[in-house]
């Protein structure tokens, strides 16, 4: 268990728990994260931030404060 | 009087035909400055409006 | 007449087949209340379909402007059809909006665009079962290559005529319980065709759609009361559940629909490997900006510039017409006003249209593309320290072609801080109508260097970028960064009709625009630059008259006085003062000035033709390469026309603020083409001097600026780390 920003580069994860408030976590789940959905970290950025996941078959970018708020297995 | 305009003939054509573009054009600005308000009137863009539109959808 | 609402995802192609059902028959106005547009349009073929392009969104929850308004439409408007645009490609994304469409019960038509792609990729979607499954027709097209349309269309005026059933998946059982005892509380209070929708928006806690209802303060209390139950009994917020089970319902109809074949990288992600790769994305980003500059300002550009400088303007236009005007016996002063002051005015800045153009088609290219996307993702870290967000980086790409949308499109940015910060640093970057300011110099003082002109990219952007690290420090911006979740679209091959379109749009409005203000400005700048008060020939006093050398006029003279402020940073004469200040009608008016006030010296028949510039080389006389760029770097950076003031003031909604924002780029450009300058010259070896002691303290408080702990960052830090150890 952790969160998606612990994950490391390059493996899958199944989504637990999505924490947080308001409209950032109503933006993430519309965007496809949601309870029991897979993610795949591709990498992340040059710079180190933001990282690169796949979900539902796309490519999102997603800080990794953002990313803290959702809780993986 | 008539020699002079007879012999300026070519400056009043001329002079003429200046002001009539410049009116236009300046007629042209006041009606887009009370129209749509003062952005589409300078702006170098007819579709100012239409490519944030457009643009929007690129990202977020 | 029937209206079709065009609703989808963004970068799903909606504007491609927006544009090919409408061709040029298209209006854009305003979405009543707010600055974000409404495209609306009748289909070529059949005059009596409407059409209404929303914005794009992923969803209709009401949280963002463009969602806010897309929900509002469907509501109150209430369109016949819905076209929803669904991208294959992406398809249980794109479908989460399809439920949200469907559950308000308009009849919808689903147009599966990017077929091609699929198909491309191996995988399989039955379109059948698909349409069965969601109760609706689905008609596959290719916006891009114009096919399927008349299915699309047709099966649009079919479902627009029906009073269609409501939408009829299924949730969980507790959560059907839930709307149902939700359903009847609201029965009197909401139409009955959507009382469905109503309910899952009160179970989903949507505090504007309950707004709506004008429901009594028992019946809220009482819906309060089911949620609870209903979160206690699935363990998770009520939103989430919906949201949730709507993901679950479209993957349950996704697999049965789409057979996915292989599960290797697509071409995008083989791209990306190199195009977001760890150590080489930067330096790719900027070869492809220095290659962008340099192909549309240095090579295509200028060639085609001097061409229609020497040429067209220069051979074709004026000598033949100077020569007429002397045939004809037009005074010199008319025949002056219209060869040297019009036609050099105009003349010059109509030279740069190719150049201008060039780029704007090169930087759409990169932004159809799908390129841009990726600028934002590497270059997000630096812009978060600012507060720039994957919403704040469209006003700088849209910039780059004017800032006055590029301001207006900051409207959109929720946080007043960030739109602030957006709107203060968005003119920075180079627009069009800087870029002959930039071909002008490149050309005429470097001649023709590859590195003039992307530089002049980099330091807008590099402007950009030290503001916003020194702003967001400051008390009125600091604060957390806006969150920022951003697709990263597939790559694909441009659509060039719409590229080209937009380019030719943008070449004329900007010819237009040439042949009215800076015309206009033209003819003033010739007539004080022609005319002043000069010692009578009998010796006593002063008369108005023309003047032989220009360094006599009304404006060399007033001119040079205010020229003294420029001094420093090296261009202290008077006719890149007048320019300069010229260049707040519109920043190609500096050209202008140029044109007017170089192109021809005295005789009109005289066209100085030495140099590889042509007519423009007299400009480089009075520059040095130093004080050139510093030129350069000062109009580059300082206050924005006064079309791009006028977007500013609106945007800031406060006099203040808008004072605020100009000094502030005033400030800055004196202070960048200073440092310049005077470090310029330090180091070609002159001595140290005040000028060298003023700009090394400049540059020690902007470093002070940037090094400083932020205003209130130990306390942002705070919740943050707090959050995070949960």
């Amino acid at each position: 268990m952790g969160n998606l920003r612990q994950v490391e580069v390059g493996s899958t994860v199944k989504v637990v728990k999505i924490n947080g408030e308001g409209a950032l976590k109503r933006r993430i789940m519309d965007m496809g994260i949601t309870k029991g959905c897979e993610i795949f970290v591709r990498k992340s950025a040059p710079l180190g931030d933001p990282l690169e996941v796949q979900v539902r078959g796309y490519e999102l970018s997603v800080r990794k404060a953002d990313a803290e708020l959702i809780e993986v297995e | 009087m008539i020699n002079w305009i007879a012999a300026n003939k070519a400056n009043l054509i001329i002079g003429i035909i200046l002001l009539g573009i410049v009116a236009a054009i300046v007629v042209n600005l006041v009606k887009k400055l009370r129209r749509g308000g003062s952005t589409c009137a300078y702006c170098a863009d007819a579709d100012c409006c239409a490519h944030k539109e457009g643009r929007a959808e690129t990202s977020n | 007449m029937i209206t079709a609402a065009l609703a989808g995802n963004p970068n799903s192609g909606k504007t491609t087949l927006f544009n090919a059902l409408t061709g040029a028959n298209q209006r854009v106005g305003n979405w009543p209340g707010v600055t974000v547009d409404k495209k609306e349009g009748w289909v070529k073929k059949d005059r009596s379909l409407r059409i209404i392009d929303l914005p794009g969104i992923y969803s209709l929850s009401p949280y963002t402007l463009e969602e806010v308004i897309s929900r509002d439409f469907l509501l109150d408007e209430k369109p016949d059809v819905v076209i929803n645009l669904v991208d294959a490609s992406n398809i249980e994304r794109n479908l989460y909006l399809t439920t949200q469409i469907l559950d308000m019960g308009i009849p919808t038509v689903i147009a599966l665009n990017m077929m091609d792609v699929v198909r491309k990729a191996g995988d399989r979607i039955d379109t059948k079962k698909l349409s069965q499954s969601l109760g609706c027709p689905v008609v596959e097209i290719s916006a891009l290559k114009g096919e399927g349309l008349e299915d699309l269309l047709r099966e649009a005026a079919a479902a627009a005529g029906q009073k269609k059933a409501p939408f009829e998946r299924r949730f969980s059982a507790p959560v059907e319980q839930a709307l149902e005892k939700i359903g009847a509380l609201i029965a009197g209070a909401v139409p009955e065709e959507r009382r469905r929708w109503y309910s899952i928006k009160f179970f989903e806690q949507d505090a504007k759609a309950a707004e709506k209802t004008g429901l009594a303060p028992e019946a809220l209390g009482a819906i309060d009361k089911i949620i609870k139950e209903g979160e206690k009994a699935l363990d998770d917020a009520s939103a989430s559940i919906i949201t949730g089970e709507s993901y679950d319902y479209i993957t349950g109809i996704t697999s049965a629909c789409i057979k996915k074949s292989r599960k290797g990288l697509s071409a995008s992600d083989k791209i990306d490997r190199v195009v977001t790769n760890k150590w080489l994305a930067l330096p790719i980003f900027a070869a492809v900006m220095i290659f962008v500059y340099y192909i549309s300002v240095t090579t295509i550009g200028a060639i085609v510039t001097d061409f229609t400088n020497d040429t067209l303007f220069g051979s074709w236009i004026m000598e033949p017409l100077a020569g007429w005007f002397e045939e004809i016996g037009t005074a010199g002063w008319l025949a002056s006003l219209i060869v040297d002051g019009i036609i050099g005015g105009v003349g010059a800045v109509l030279g740069f249209v190719p150049q201008m153009l060039v780029l704007f088609l090169m930087l759409s290219l990169l932004e159809d593309v799908g390129y841009m996307a990726r600028v934002a993702f590497i270059m997000d870290r630096i812009f978060r320290r600012f507060g720039l967000s994957g919403k704040t980086f469209i006003p700088l790409l849209i910039s780059s072609g004017c800032g006055v949308p590029g301001v207006m499109a900051s409207r959109t940015i929720e946080s007043e801080r960030d739109r602030r910060l957006t709107v203060m640093t968005t003119c920075f970057v180079p627009c069009g109508a800087k870029t002959p300011i930039v071909a002008m110099i490149a050309g005429a003082v470097f001649g023709g260097v590859w590195w003039v002109a992307p530089s002049a990219y980099f330091v807008g952007l590099g402007a950009v970028i030290i503001s916003g690290l020194i702003l967001k420090k400051t008390r009125p911006f600091a604060g957390k960064a806006a969150p920022f979740v951003m697709e990263l679209p597939s790559y694909h091959v441009p659509a060039m009709g719409n590229v080209l379109r937009s380019m030719g749009e943008r070449g004329w409005s900007f010819i237009k625009r040439a042949g009215t203000i800076i015309l206009m400005a033209s003819i003033v700048v010739w007539f004080f630059s022609s005319f002043g008060f000069v010692p009578a020939e009998d010796g006593g006093g002063t008369s108005f008259a023309m003047v032989e050398e220009m360094d006599e006029s009304m404006l060399a003279v007033a001119g040079t006085k205010v020229a003294v402020i420029f001094r420093p940073l090296g261009f202290g004469f008077w006719q890149a003062t007048v320019a300069s200040i010229m260049g707040l009608v519109a920043k190609e008016e500096v050209v202008g000035v140029f044109g007017v006030l170089f192109g021809v010296e005295g005789d009109a028949l005289g066209l100085v033709e030495d140099g590889d510039f042509g007519a423009l080389s007299p400009i480089a006389a009075p520059f040095t390469m130093l004080t050139a760029y510093s030129f350069l770097v000062f109009n580059l950076l300082c206050a924005p026309c006064f079309a791009a003031m006028g977007a500013i003031r609106r945007e800031m909604n406060s006099g203040k603020w808008t004072a605020f924002a100009i000094s502030y780029m005033c400030v800055l450009a004196y202070a960048a083409a200073l440092m310049f300058y005077q470090f310029g010259i330090l180091i070609a070896g002159a001595g140290f001097s005040l000028g060298s002691v003023v700009a090394i303290a400049v540059l020690a408080l902007i470093i002070w600026l940037l090094v400083k702990p932020a205003w209130t960052e130990k306390k942002a830090a705070a919740p943050l780390a707090a959050e995070a150890a949960r």
